[in-house]
Order: C-alpha cells, then sequence, then structure tokens
C-alpha cells in the first residue's frame, strides 16, 4: 500500500502508451471561441486565399525604391509558398486578352439605328474637330459612331504612382498572394523567416501579413509561458519545501497531481473529438485547486485519525465540482471542456488524497504555538453588506470588451504595421462570401448584390449573367454591323476621310459570342478567387455596407472583428445564464453544508468575486477570460467557505488556507507577469481574490 | 548620362522664362493630313496653361483639374478626353521640369546626335510609340510625340516673351 501512489501512476502512463494513438490534441484556438458554422465560413475564407495575403511597401518613389521592389518581387517568387505578386495597375496579359474577347459584351451598346444621314453628320463632326479642337483627340477607327461605351472598372483598395501600386504616400507596395493561412503556423513560420532574410538586405522596407500574427506571437507567448512555469515551480517548490518541510508530501503531492491530470486527459480526449490545448492547460493548472484538499487533511492530521471522510473537504468537492460540473453543458467550447477536465481530475485527486493518502506514511504536522489573534474583527454582514454594494456598482459600471484579439499579445509593433498598410484604403470595402449551386447562379447572385450596392466589386464587375449575355448576345447578333461598316466607309469617303480608313469598323464583334463562364482563375490577381466543395462555388464581394447583407440567403459577412464580436455577446450572454444557475445550486449547497454560519461562507465567495468585479470595472473593461476566472475564484472560494465555517481548530484551518492559497498564487496568480492579456487577465483575478480571501480569513468574524 | 542632365538643365534654364511662343503641327492619320495651331504656352507652378489666342481656346491644367475654355466660356470634357489630355501635360511638365529620375522611370532614354528619343516604358506605351525632344544651339526648340494610331504632334517653340 505504501507504494500504492506509485503504481496508479505507472498504470495511467502504461494506458497512456497504450492508447496514445487515440490521444488527440487539438491545437485549432479558433474551435473554442467561433461557433462550428463561423469556423466554417472562415475556412472558407481562407480557401478563397482571404487573409493569405502579404503586403510589401518600399519607402519613396523614386528609382531606388523601383529598384528594390523589381529585386524584392524576383527573389520572392522563387519561393513556393508564394502564389502571385501584383505591384503593377497594368492588367495582365490574361486580362487584357479577356478584355479583347469580351468588349462588346461588357460595353454599353447603343441600339439605335444609325442611318446614313446621321452617319455622315457623324462622321463629318469628327473631321471638323480635328481642324477645331485645339486638344488633340484620336479617332477610333474601330468604333467611329461611339456606339460602344465601357466605363472603367475601379479596382478598390488600390492607389497608384505611375504603373505602379502604390501605399499612400508612403512608397510603393506589392500585393502577395501566398498559400500560408494565419493558423498553419509551420508554413507561416517557415515563410516568415524566408520573407525576413530576404528583406534583410534592405532598408526602408516594411512587411505585413495576418500570419505574422501567429509567427511573432506564438514565439512571444512560449517565451512568456517557459518564463511563468519556472515562476509558478519555484514558488511551489519554496512553499511545500521551505514552509512545510516535508518531501515525501511533497513527491507524494506531486505524484497524485500528475496522476489526477492523466486520467482526466485520457478520458477528456476519448470524451471529446477535439480536445483543445488551451483547455488542456487550464484544466491542469485548475488540478492545482485539489492542494486545497490536502493541506486541509494534511494540517488536521486527517491521516493519522481515525475517520474515513473529513465532511468540510467532502462538501468543498462537491460543490466545487457541481459548479464545474453544470458549465460542462455550456455551449462555449473553452469553458465545457476545461469544466470537464476539472470535475475529472479533481475527483480523482480527491479519492487519491482521500482514500489513499492514509495508506502512504504521511508524517504528522507537528503544530506551532505561533499562531496570532486579531480581537479586531469585523462581523460578517459587513462584509456581505459591502460586497452587494460593490456588486451593484460593478453592475452600473461594467463594460464587456467583445474584441477577442485583445485577448491574445498585443504586438505592438506589428499592430502599428498593420495600421500603417490599411490606412491607404481611402474608401473600406468588406469582404463577403457569396455561394451557389453552380458557376452561372454565382455570377447571377454577385449581381444581385451588385445591384443593391453599386460600388461593389466581384466578378460581376467583369462577367455578365448568363440571361443578360445571351439578350446581348441576341442584338449584337441581329445588328447589321456589315452594313453599317458599307456605309461609314461610302460616307467617310465623301466627307475626305482617308481611303479604307475604316475598313474594319465593327469587326472587332465576334460572330460566335459565348455566354460560357470564362476561366474565372484570370482574376485572382484581383483578390477575387472562386473555390467549390462538393456542393457549392464560393467566391468574395468586396461591398461598402455589410449592414444588410444577411437579407441574402446566398452571402455571409466574413468581418472577422464582427464575427467575433458576435460570438463575443453570445458568450457573454450563456455566461450569464449558466453563472446564475451555478451560483444558485452553490448557494443551495452552501447552505445544506454550513447552515448556521451561511452568510460568512459565502461571504467567501461574493467577497472576493465583488472587490474583483469593482478593481475591474473601475480599472477597465471586462473580457471573457476575467469572467472565467471569476468561476475558478468562486471554486476555491467555496472550499475555504466550507473549512471555515465547519472548522474545528480554526488555526490550523487558517493555516491551511494560507498554504493553499499561496499554491493557488503559483499555478494562476503568477499569470498577472504575464504580458498575454489572456493569462494576464487570469492572474489579475486570481491575485485580487486571493487577497480578499486573505482579507476575509484574517479580518471576519 | 552627364550629355542628358547637362541638356536637361539647359532647357530647364530656357523654360523657366515661364512664356513662350509655340507651333503645333498635328498629322491625321484618319485624314492624311497636317493641321497648324499657334498659341502660347506658360509653365506654373504644378501645372501649365496653353492659349490659342486665334481661336480665342485655352486649356490651363493646374492641381490635377484640368480647365477648358472658349470663348472665356468653360466646357466641360469628356472623361476619356479629358484623361488624355492630362497624361499628355503631364509629359509635358515632367520635359519642362527635368526630373531625370522621373523621366527614367517612365521612358528608356536614348541619346541620338542632336536628338533625344523618349521609349515609354510604362502603360503609356499603349498610346505613345517615341517622344522625340530636338534641340537647337543647346536649346530645346521641337518635342514630337508619336501615336500609336499613326498620328503625330509636333511642337516647335518660337521664341520667348
Amino acid at each position: 500500500m505504501k507504494y500504492s501512489n506509485y503504481i496508479i501512476l505507472s498504470i495511467l502512463l502504461l494506458i497512456a502508451v497504450i492508447f496514445k494513438d487515440s490521444i488527440h490534441v487539438s491545437t485549432n484556438l479558433l474551435s473554442l471561441f467561433a461557433s462550428k458554422n463561423s469556423i466554417e465560413k472562415l475556412n472558407i475564407a481562407d480557401k478563397l486565399g482571404y487573409s493569405k495575403e502579404m503586403f510589401i511597401a518600399v519607402k519613396g518613389f523614386d528609382n531606388t525604391s523601383k529598384i528594390k521592389i523589381k529585386e524584392i518581387k524576383q527573389k520572392l517568387l522563387k519561393n513556393k509558398k508564394i502564389i502571385s505578386i501584383t505591384s503593377n495597375i497594368v492588367p495582365s496579359q490574361e486580362i487584357k486578352s479577356f478584355y479583347k474577347k469580351n468588349y462588346p459584351l461588357m460595353a454599353e451598346f447603343n441600339n439605335e439605328v444609325q442611318t446614313k444621314e446621321l452617319i455622315y453628320s457623324k462622321l463629318e463632326k469628327l473631321y471638323k474637330a480635328q481642324f477645331t479642337n485645339i486638344f488633340y483627340s484620336s479617332i477610333n477607327k474601330d468604333d467611329p459612331l461611339k456606339l460602344f461605351n465601357l466605363n472603367s472598372i475601379n479596382i478598390p483598395n488600390i492607389q497608384n504612382n505611375g504603373d505602379l501600386i502604390a501605399l499612400g504616400s508612403y512608397g510603393y507596395l506589392m500585393k502577395i498572394t501566398t498559400t500560408v493561412s494565419p493558423s498553419d503556423m509551420a508554413k507561416a513560420s517557415q515563410l516568415y523567416d524566408e520573407v525576413k532574410y530576404i528583406l534583410n538586405e534592405y532598408d526602408n522596407v516594411v512587411a505585413f501579413a495576418p500570419f505574422f500574427y501567429t509567427v511573432e506571437n506564438s514565439k512571444k507567448i512560449k517565451d512568456d509561458v517557459k518564463w511563468i512555469i519556472i515562476l509558478s515551480t519555484l514558488f511551489l517548490l519554496i512553499i511545500y519545501y521551505l514552509l512545510i518541510k516535508n518531501l515525501r508530501l511533497l513527491s507524494h503531492t506531486i505524484v497524485t497531481l500528475a496522476s489526477s491530470m492523466l486520467f482526466s486527459i485520457l478520458i477528456s480526449t476519448f470524451v471529446y473529438q477535439e480536445f483543445n490545448i488551451l483547455s488542456l492547460a487550464f484544466g491542469m493548472s485548475i488540478t492545482a485547486v485539489s492542494i486545497d484538499y490536502l493541506l486541509h487533511y494534511y494540517f488536521h492530521n486527517f491521516y493519522q485519525n481515525s475517520e474515513k471522510i473529513d465532511k468540510s473537504v467532502m462538501y468543498g468537492y462537491l460543490t466545487t465540482t457541481v459548479a464545474f460540473g453544470i458549465f460542462t453543458f455550456i455551449p462555449i467550447a473553452i469553458i465545457a471542456q476545461i469544466s470537464f477536465f476539472a470535475v475529472i481530475s479533481l475527483s480523482f485527486a480527491y479519492i487519491i488524497f482521500t482514500f489513499i493518502f492514509p495508506y502512504l506514511d504521511i508524517p504528522q504536522y507537528v503544530e506551532n504555538e505561533t499562531s496570532l489573534k486579531s480581537n479586531n474583527k469585523i462581523p460578517a454582514y459587513i462584509f456581505f453588506i459591502s460586497s452587494i454594494f460593490l456588486l451593484i456598482y460593478s453592475y452600473f459600471n461594467i463594460t464587456l470588451d467583445t474584441n477577442i484579439r485583445h485577448l491574445d499579445y498585443q504586438n505592438t509593433k506589428l499592430m502599428a504595421l498593420e495600421k500603417l498598410f490599411k490606412q491607404s484604403n481611402d474608401i473600406k470595402m468588406y469582404p463577403v462570401i457569396v455561394h451557389a449551386k453552380t458557376k452561372e447562379e454565382l455570377i447571377k447572385n454577385l449581381h444581385i448584390i451588385n445591384k443593391e450596392q453599386v460600388s461593389s466589386f466581384s466578378l460581376a464587375s467583369f462577367i455578365q449573367d448568363k440571361r443578360t449575355c445571351l439578350k446581348k448576345k441576341e442584338i449584337l447578333e441581329n445588328y447589321n454591323f456589315k452594313n453599317l461598316n458599307n456605309i461609314i466607309n461610302i460616307q467617310a469617303n465623301a466627307i475626305g476621310f482617308r481611303d479604307s480608313y475604316f475598313k474594319n469598323s465593327y469587326s472587332f464583334i465576334d460572330k460566335n459570342i459565348n455566354c460560357e463562364i470564362y476561366d474565372l482563375k484570370i482574376f485572382q490577381s484581383y483578390g477575387l478567387s472562386i473555390y467549390n466543395d462538393t456542393k457549392n462555388y464560393y467566391t468574395i464581394a468586396l461591398i461598402k455596407d455589410t449592414k444588410n447583407i444577411d437579407n441574402f440567403d446566398f452571402a455571409t459577412n466574413i468581418n472577422i472583428k464582427q464575427i467575433f464580436t458576435k460570438v463575443a455577446n453570445e458568450m457573454y450572454k450563456n455566461l450569464l445564464i449558466y453563472s446564475i444557475i451555478v451560483i444558485s445550486i452553490i448557494f443551495i449547497l452552501l447552505f445544506l453544508s454550513v447552515k448556521k454560519r451561511y452568510i460568512y461562507a459565502l461571504n467567501y465567495i461574493l467577497f472576493p468575486i465583488s472587490i474583483t468585479l469593482a478593481g475591474l470595472t473601475t480599472i477597465g473593461s471586462v473580457n471573457i477570460m476575467h469572467i472565467f476566472s471569476l468561476i475558478i475564484l468562486i471554486a476555491i472560494g467555496i472550499d475555504y467557505g466550507i473549512y471555515m465555517s465547519n472548522s474545528k481548530k480554526l488555526s490550523n484551518t487558517i493555516l491551511a488556507i494560507k498554504y493553499s492559497l499561496l499554491s493557488t498564487f503559483s499555478a494562476f496568480g503568477v499569470l498577472i507577469f504575464s504580458s498575454i492579456t489572456a493569462l494576464n487577465s487570469i492572474g489579475i483575478v486570481i491575485s485580487f481574490g486571493i487577497s480578499s480571501i486573505f482579507i476575509l480569513m484574517k479580518g471576519m468574524k | 548620362m552627364v550629355k542628358i542632365i547637362i541638356f536637361l538643365l539647359l532647357f530647364v534654364n530656357y523654360l523657366l522664362a515661364t512664356t513662350y511662343d509655340f507651333t503645333e503641327v498635328r498629322y491625321s492619320d484618319a485624314l492624311d493630313k497636317k493641321i497648324k495651331f499657334q498659341g502660347t504656352i506658360t509653365f506654373v507652378e504644378d501645372g501649365l496653361s496653353i492659349k490659342y489666342p486665334k481661336e480665342n481656346k485655352s486649356l490651363t491644367y493646374k492641381n490635377n483639374v484640368l480647365i477648358y475654355e472658349e470663348d472665356d466660356k468653360k466646357i466641360s470634357l469628356e472623361n476619356i478626353q479629358e484623361r488624355k489630355v492630362i497624361q499628355y501635360f503631364k509629359i509635358l511638365i515632367l520635359v519642362h521640369n527635368a526630373n531625370i529620375n522621373e523621366i527614367k522611370n517612365i521612358f528608356t532614354v536614348i541619346e541620338k546626335n542632336s536628338k533625344t528619343i523618349l521609349l515609354p516604358i510604362t502603360s503609356l506605351s499603349q498610346y505613345i510609340k517615341k517622344v522625340e525632344l530636338l534641340k537647337y544651339n543647346n536649346k530645346l526648340n521641337q518635342i514630337q510625340l508619336f501615336l500609336q494610331n499613326n498620328d503625330s504632334i509636333k511642337i516647335n517653340i518660337n521664341n520667348e516673351i
């Protein structure tokens, strides 16, 4: 029995090795926050090249800048992860030939009958203008009567200086399409290094791509987490070794925590198809809360007693697991997963600490008679009333932060660069995904949007829908251009134009006009890609106003900021509902476990939460991580409230809680030193909470 | 290279006189005829102004705005027409400013005896075949634009006013 703790860990390790192939941990952080529907949308946007773009700008518009642009372009084109580079406003050869072939269809056509007299008068006007116009005006020998008129297509978000694309007044710009999406860490990191290597040779060159955040932030997060783990371990070692001075207890605790985490990993990855790495990290931290049970047992010499169960610890455990148990049903993946992990690991740890530890020869705790007694304690109801006032204050001052990006590491350097590249877009255009069963229907849908928002930019800017095309085809095919050509040539001769100058007029109208959809890939350089899966064809349209876009069932807004704001609002709503349920149940369970000292125990939940919330609302806005940490705080508070209310030997309970608070600070509080907002938020809440629990312990009677 | 710069500097000195007379001869391939105009050109900061006194017509381009006047009345031009006139004026301003870097951004510069030939390397080549600058006594006295549609415009600078 002495080694049962190690045997359990060994068995679990063996199971983990056997089932290692079925343990899948997902690294897709998006799946934790966005709904399945939003993820699907963003995945399609990803396939359409949205967010796979990279921008490089060279300062200035002089010849040196021009040479730099050319050199960098040539070097980048050798990279296989780069699909295309646009640095020029001159259309590609493919687009030019598209224009040439489709000009009669794309241009507006004046279908009016051109009589001999009308033609004569138009040509005569043209002839005379050559002598009277003080500015040079060329004669279009293909369309001298100006029957066709093509309005120029404005490519949005593109400014130019000469033929080259410009980034406002900063300098020349290159728009690069890559194969790398921000979620593809390995490829992103590779391309990031390769691009930086090329750009290092040049001065005054700046680059930005969404995947730069993935690379730079992940490095920063890794460094940050590494530093926090070292700090956390150091704290724990100090508590156990220097304060408790019990190596045996330390090793058994570490083994139990490892077993609990491993057991929970096995169960969680079996239950959830995509158990996330972030949930895993959080869940493992929450497991550390179970040290409470051990410390309470240890300082009350439970392992030396004949009692089988300590009621305070059992009530604490049950209330915490019921709270987390309810949260496993919340439709927010991260909270549901963490809660599930916590229920399993805390249960496992409780069983080991309660039923296995008595057989492990844990040395008895020897009391020191140094406990300080204070007579100036404040009654519980004062803390209760203060908490209620603080909660009312928080309710009226709270602002919720709906921008999930704020939780990430705030890479100010990259953010400034992103702003520089976005600033040049004088007219803001937002992307929407448009889908349809067929290519024809897709173009038709794009035209429906185009009709609603004339300034929209999409494949509809270049291609007509089949019905309009066929109508135009019929008009052009029925028009007698041959006769028109004859009359023009006769009249032109009579007026004095050079012989046969208009011999090819209107011969550019192809007899076999084709309304089949052209190869749409050629428009990729304008950011207009097309993608199809088994069900649908998808493309992107850029529009000015996304407000009414949901009215079209074939269009989906993919403005990431808007999607996440919607997701965050839903999250807050769900959190509120579940928190109310959990808190109500906690109140009932607490009442059942402490009865007479109900307000006293309740203060261990209310006071830390109200102090923390009031502090947060005074400092700034409250984010999703703050709220989640408040839930962890409730879990901790319940235990302490029950222990303190039911304590037979208060000095030992206080000591157990003191060490427990220190270990909680080691697990969560150290996160206050993190520069990543998500982690820092947890650190702030837990530190506030721990401080207020300490105040209660010392000052409440 | 040095020759070009010296030439352009001389040209600048000449043009800094701001206003001068010119004769413009346009060849129209459609008509197979030459049409002659006479006027004055004035370079101002960020623009230029061309007047044809005989026709009582003028074109002024300043701060990216083109104004066309007939008998002192403003007349709006068609978009395409306006864009082409602005493009043409920009070339004249570029040559006047003699910014060699700017010129080389748009043209390949070839020196041939007393001629400087500018071959467009940008989208300008869609409309312009080449530009020839002719100097006499180290002073620019002729600019000739050869267009892709076989038309040409020859401007002879007569005298400084």
